[in-house]
């Protein structure tokens, strides 16, 4: 009778045991990326980032004007009209208006009138986003989208 | 390494676990103490019972007094999202006995828990404040992280403005927000601000102005605690100098004044409250939206353009905007400019100077509005020693040399409408709307003519330069060619009536 | 037989019936004898997590501090607190700030019960960091305690993250920016990914956000998240991690203790491998999986005379600890509230926004780089701690602070060093500004990758280099760097808490902050 402390050595190729445990192993592992992949959303649950801010003739050339609920701010000048966003692209702090430009309340980044950044840890300028026009004349902006720097759209 | 025998490690670890664990049943009986005892409303509470003992002299009193427990109360009304705990002190707001102890057992004064039962508004609707907080410092809230802090006394009819048209609570306790609102309409406001949706776009739109917290105000100027009425009060009083460069004209209020337009301010909400609690006046309001009720020229004119037009019979230079306001029912121009022009300018604006669209999506006012506003506008008595000046028959802008003009323009016009006509202290000329609705005949007519009551000079008088009628062609071409872009009217003006009102 | 035998039968049983409750419940009465106290320990579900018997050197307090006891403690004591906060608390966007007014104005003793809480979850963050540095700085990672150094320091990692997720519940306006900051730290691999260009096809930074916070702002999704988290993951993990910790102290011999009170069996390690003994055909006798491990065993019964036994000696102690947190949770909760702010408002941005104290050190560096501050250098010394068991393997003087005068100088020299050096790379960007303020064009890489944060860390590698050519010794290399980060973190998490103002700006004192 082979003592319970020194078992048979194990066949070298026991290829079912090893099948068994590696197909075993294959599906432990696949349900964890099935699991991982849950908490990702597929859609995020919220509105859309297009909105508009009304017609043109809302914003003459000087017209300066924040959308506090989108954190986007509109500047209407002689060569259009642009949007620009108010979030840091640093850690999202909205950023706050100085006379030099934006300064940004958690980290000091600083940025000038046209978004850029001149000074602070943000890693880019402010982005800008596209301006296009619906079919009852109002201005839309889409805030999931970007558009270079001094980008105006001419109305 | 020593280490010391084991049993005087015990020893010491024994005296040590006894002292700590004295320490911590003194800390929570501490805590159960402060907890069971120490609260303020407990205190008021037991103050209250001696109150109603003294006034418990009839069978009701005794009841009363019987039927008084100390425990903690409050108001649940979920429809207004309200749990307010401030009744656990303020015991008597319901018992007119309480007219004449002091607060916070006193009766609540007025009529106004007679309409408002407590039980189907609680308190916070009204005053504000932190209505879950059971001590008075925290419930008021001033200094405490809470975004609406107990309404000063004086601006508490605010909140009447929830439910309430102003006008309906008119000499019905809401006195001072019915004042505030006249004021608002009087002083101009529209002139700048949105209310649902039409009025000026200078200034910010006040739909939610009521509603905004601390934290959205710049405060750094203010001189009275860090509150949004604070705010609201001291930049009434003085715009510049709450926010630093500020466009706003200080309307010129009284103490009372300023607290009258801060209450109505302060009512502008927009809340989305039960259909159940607001009154049928409001409910007329809200339908009406979509469908202003009928305002006469006048009135329009009052509300949306007195605030930087003024009377409008006169030009005026305006030192804190640094711009010419023209006179908009001045003769001349009532005179030269014809329907099309002015409602165009009305719709739209002018780019390049303060004025902002009105038309529908802008400003908010309907094409029949706008129509009643020109209306007005002509209905301004001309002058009678004054000569309306007619167009010269024989002018043909077809042939005007702009080159010849822009040497005028720079002699002439360029300090006050700017290089390239951009605008300085006069209006812009460049722009499209300008250019696309302003016809030759009535250019014409300004620069020969100059503006009544304005500060446009007449360009034919010798003493002002004493233009001939070739340069002004040529003047007017050089005006034409500054619209970069959009048809310029003339061809249009030359099929219609060019001076409008005067067949 | 006596007709009332029955009942007295009964009688009796009913007077006996409080001892037989208790000895069904104890297993046993009360231990009398050494053996009897070996035994109580073994046959307790919970006691057998101990050995049966102890060097006194583990309860003198002066050695450890009771640290790794009043770190699990605070956890039996958070646990306890948060699950009665279960009770009312909502993680909804409308009722969650509701309902912590609510526990702190009318649920009795809620308000006690939530300050607890919140400063035995600070506590637990000081006592682990203190704990991992007692267990540094008397070289108690070394062989055969690699593993569960390691395991410590991913304790850590779950104690911080429990701290962080529990941020955010309240719902208020400190809640929110912090948890804002927190979300974009983790977006922060963009920058890298941008300056690369490969953004579109592989957003490691997005991802991360996206799995943190279910949308694109801290919002309904990502309070369910944190609450989720917070209650029931990241404190399984922390239990399960804790009990290994535990065992693992047994299994790797007991406390560390010194040499000269070693036990003749080496540092407390049985090197002696008992003999398997076979098991015998008839069941009559069971035994323990003694007689089948092999290698390494605890060495429980070797020097008798030197331990004493747990029960109930180092019972007590572990109690005194417990106490001790338990009273020094509750003064703090006596006299001070948890604090509470305006409810979140994504509209009125916090200025400063600071997240939770122990975090300030990072932000301190994350406002020079996100990516660099928040995730790289906290990731490198993270790796480094968890790496030093394993390459300083020379042989130590374990269980002595600090290795003795050598180390103490190493200690002070290097305390020195990393404090000029820290204060330095905070004053420099004050004083002068940096790299963008000196050349407004600079590329944007340069800009993240050389900041005062990477200098800060760099200066204190080559500082630990430095020392470890001096000296030849890794341990004293590993001393000098541990001593750095333990020295910059103190530092920087101190100018982020008191002197760093709205715009992080650098203020003496809060009362030269600017009004809003």
């Amino acid at each position: 009778m082979p003592s319970r402390l020194e078992p048979q050595a194990m066949p070298r190729r026991d290829f079912l045991g090893m099948a068994g445990l590696g197909s075993a192993g294959l599906a432990i592992f696949g349900s964890i990326i099935g699991m991982v992949r849950l908490p990702k959303p597929r859609v995020l649950p919220e509105a859309s980032g297009r909105f508009k801010i009304g017609p043109p003739s809302e914003f003459p050339p000087g017209t300066v004007k924040v959308i506090p609920e989108h954190n986007v701010r509109i500047v209407a000048t002689e060569r259009g009209i642009a949007a620009m966003s108010l979030v840091c692209t640093h850690l999202g702090c909205i950023v706050a208006e100085a006379p030099d430009g934006f300064h940004c309340p958690c980290h000091g980044s600083r940025f000038d009138a046209d978004g850029k950044v001149v000074g602070g840890p943000a890693p880019r300028a402010l982005p800008w986003f596209p301006i296009s026009r619906a079919a009852d004349g109002a201005l839309v902006v889409d805030n999931s989208g970007e558009t270079p720097s001094g980008t105006f759209f001419e109305v | 390494m020593t280490i010391p025998p084991i049993n005087q490690i015990d020893h010491r670890i024994k005296i040590w676990l006894l002292i700590v664990s004295l320490g911590a049943l003194a800390a929570l009986a501490a805590a159960a103490l402060r907890e069971e005892f120490g609260s303020e409303w407990r205190h008021y509470q037991r103050q209250y019972t001696d109150i109603l003992a003294a006034k418990a002299t009839d069978e009701q009193g005794r009841s009363l007094l019987k039927a008084h427990e100390i425990k903690l109360r409050q108001i649940v009304v979920p429809e207004l999202g309200v749990t307010d705990r401030c009744v656990s002190c303020h015991l008597g707001i319901d018992d007119p006995r309480m007219a004449a102890v002091s607060n916070p057992f006193k009766v609540h004064p007025g009529e106004y828990l007679r309409v408002h039962p407590v039980e189907r508004f609680g308190c916070t609707i009204c005053h504000r404040g932190q209505g879950a907080a059971v001590v008075f410092a925290e419930a008021k809230a001033e200094d405490y992280h809470w975004d609406y802090p107990l309404l000063p006394i004086e601006l508490t009819q605010s909140s009447c403005g929830l439910c309430h048209t102003p006008p309906e609570v008119d000499g019905a306790g809401g006195d001072r927000l019915a004042s505030g609102a006249r004021l608002f309409e009087i002083k101009g406001c529209y002139s700048c601000h949105k209310l649902a949706g039409r009025g000026g776009s200078m200034g910010l739109a006040l739909d939610r102005e009521g509603l905004k917290v601390k934290g959205q105000m710049p405060m750094a100027n203010v001189a009275g605690p860090h509150t949004v009425p604070e705010w609201l009060m001291e930049h009434f009083a003085d715009p510049q100098k709450i926010v630093a460069g500020s466009q706003m004209r200080n309307p010129g209020l009284s103490y009372d004044e300023t607290r009258a337009l801060t209450t109505y301010v302060l009512s502008l909400q927009e809340r989305d409250l039960p259909r159940s609690y607001i009154s049928p006046a409001l409910n007329a309001l809200l339908a009406e939206r979509n469908n202003p009720s009928e305002l006469s020229g006048e009135q329009l004119y009052n509300r949306f353009c007195s605030n930087c037009h003024d009377r409008g019979t006169y030009g005026r230079f305006d030192k804190a905007y640094n711009k010419f306001m023209p006179a908009i029912r001045g003769a001349s121009l009532v005179a030269y400019a014809d329907s099309i022009f002015l409602a165009a300018n009305i719709r739209s604006g002018r780019p390049g100077t303060m004025m902002p669209g009105w038309g529908i999506g802008a400003g908010g006012l309907s094409e029949a509005e706008i129509g009643r506003i020109i209306s007005y506008l002509k209905s301004a008595p001309l002058p009678t020693d004054v000569p309306i000046r007619e167009m010269p028959a024989s002018l043909d802008f077809s042939h005007g040399n702009p080159l010849q003009g822009g040497h005028t323009f720079a002699r002439l016009c360029v300090g006050c409408h700017g290089p390239g006509g951009i605008g300085n202290y006069a209006p812009a000329l460049s722009n499209k709307i300008f250019q696309t609705t302003a016809d030759s005949a009535f250019i014409y007519r300004t620069i020969a003519y100059g503006r009544i009551d304005a500060a446009m000079p007449a360009f034919r008088n010798p003493g002002r330069g004493g233009l001939s009628d070739a340069q002004i062609v040529d003047l007017v071409a050089y005006v034409r060619s500054l619209g970069a872009r959009g048809t310029p009217r003339t061809a249009v003006a030359s099929t219609g009536n060019p001076t409008g009102h005067k067949p | 037989m006596p007709k009332n035998a029955g009942f007295a039968l009964i009688w009796n049983n009913l007077l006996t019936l409080p001892r037989a409750v208790r000895e069904s419940f104890a297993r046993r009465s009360s231990p009398t004898s050494d053996r009897a106290r070996s035994q109580s320990i073994f046959a307790n579900i919970f006691l057998h997590i101990h050995s049966t018997r102890v060097h006194p050197q583990a309860l003198r307090l002066t050695y450890t501090w009771g640290l790794g006891v009043a770190s699990a403690a605070l956890f039996l004591i958070l646990t306890v607190t948060g699950v009665l906060l279960m009770v009312y608390y909502k993680p909804s966007l409308d009722l969650a700030y509701q309902s912590i007014k609510d526990i702190h104005y009318v649920v009795p003793t809620g308000r006690f019960i939530r300050n607890i809480h919140r400063w035995a979850a600070h506590l637990m963050v000081i006592a682990v960091i203190l704990h991992m540095a007692r267990v540094f700085y008397t070289a108690s990672y070394k062989k055969p305690r690699e593993f569960n150094w390691v395991l410590g320091l991913g304790l850590f990692v779950l104690t911080l993250g429990l701290s962080f997720t529990g941020y955010l519940l309240p719902w208020d306006q400190l809640a929110y920016w912090a948890i804002t900051i927190g979300a974009n730290i983790a977006a922060s691999p963009r920058e890298i990914t941008d300056v690369m260009g490969i953004t579109r096809f592989f957003d490691l930074g997005g991802f991360q956000k996206d799995l943190l916070l279910g949308a694109s702002a801290v919002g309904q999704e990502a309070l369910i998240r944190f609450y989720v988290l917070h209650v029931i993951l990241l404190p399984l993990l922390l239990f399960v991690g804790v009990s290994v910790h535990v065992w693992r102290i047994r299994k790797d011999g007991g406390l560390s203790r010194a040499d000269s009170s070693t036990t003749s069996a080496g540092k407390g390690v049985g090197a002696a491998q008992p003999l398997p003994q076979p098991p015998q055909a008839s069941p009559s006798k069971t035994y323990g999986l003694m007689c089948v491990v092999k290698g390494r065993t605890p060495a429980t019964n070797q020097n008798m005379d030197e331990t004493v036994p747990s029960w109930p000696y180092l019972l007590r102690a572990e109690l005194l600890v417990l106490m001790v947190t338990m009273f020094v949770s509750l003064v703090l909760s006596y006299f001070f509230d948890a604090p509470l702010k305006e409810m979140a408002n994504p509209m009125v941005p916090e200025n400063p926004a600071k997240a939770p104290w122990y975090f300030l050190g990072l932000q301190e560096m994350v406002s020079y780089s996100a990516v660099i501050g928040g995730i790289v250098i906290p990731g490198i010394a993270w790796l480094g701690l968890a790496l030093i068991p394993y390459l300083d393997r020379e042989k130590s003087r374990v269980g002595i602070w600090f290795e003795g005068a050598t180390g103490r100088a190493v200690v002070w020299r290097s305390a020195f060093f990393a404090a000029i050096a820290a204060v330095a790379m905070v004053a420099i960007p004050v004083k002068f500004g940096w790299l963008r303020n000196w050349y407004p064009q600079i590329s944007q890489i340069i800009i993240i990758l050389i900041n005062p944060g990477t200098i800060l860390t760099a200066a204190y590698a080559l500082w630990s280099l430095y020392v470890l050519r001096r000296s030849g010794s890794t341990r004293l290399s590993a001393i000098a760097l541990f001593t750095c980060f333990l020295v910059g973190f103190v530092i920087l998490t101190t100018v982020g808490t008191y002197f760093r103002g709205p715009n992080w700006g650098f203020y003496w004192s809060p009362s030269d902050w600017p009004v809003h």
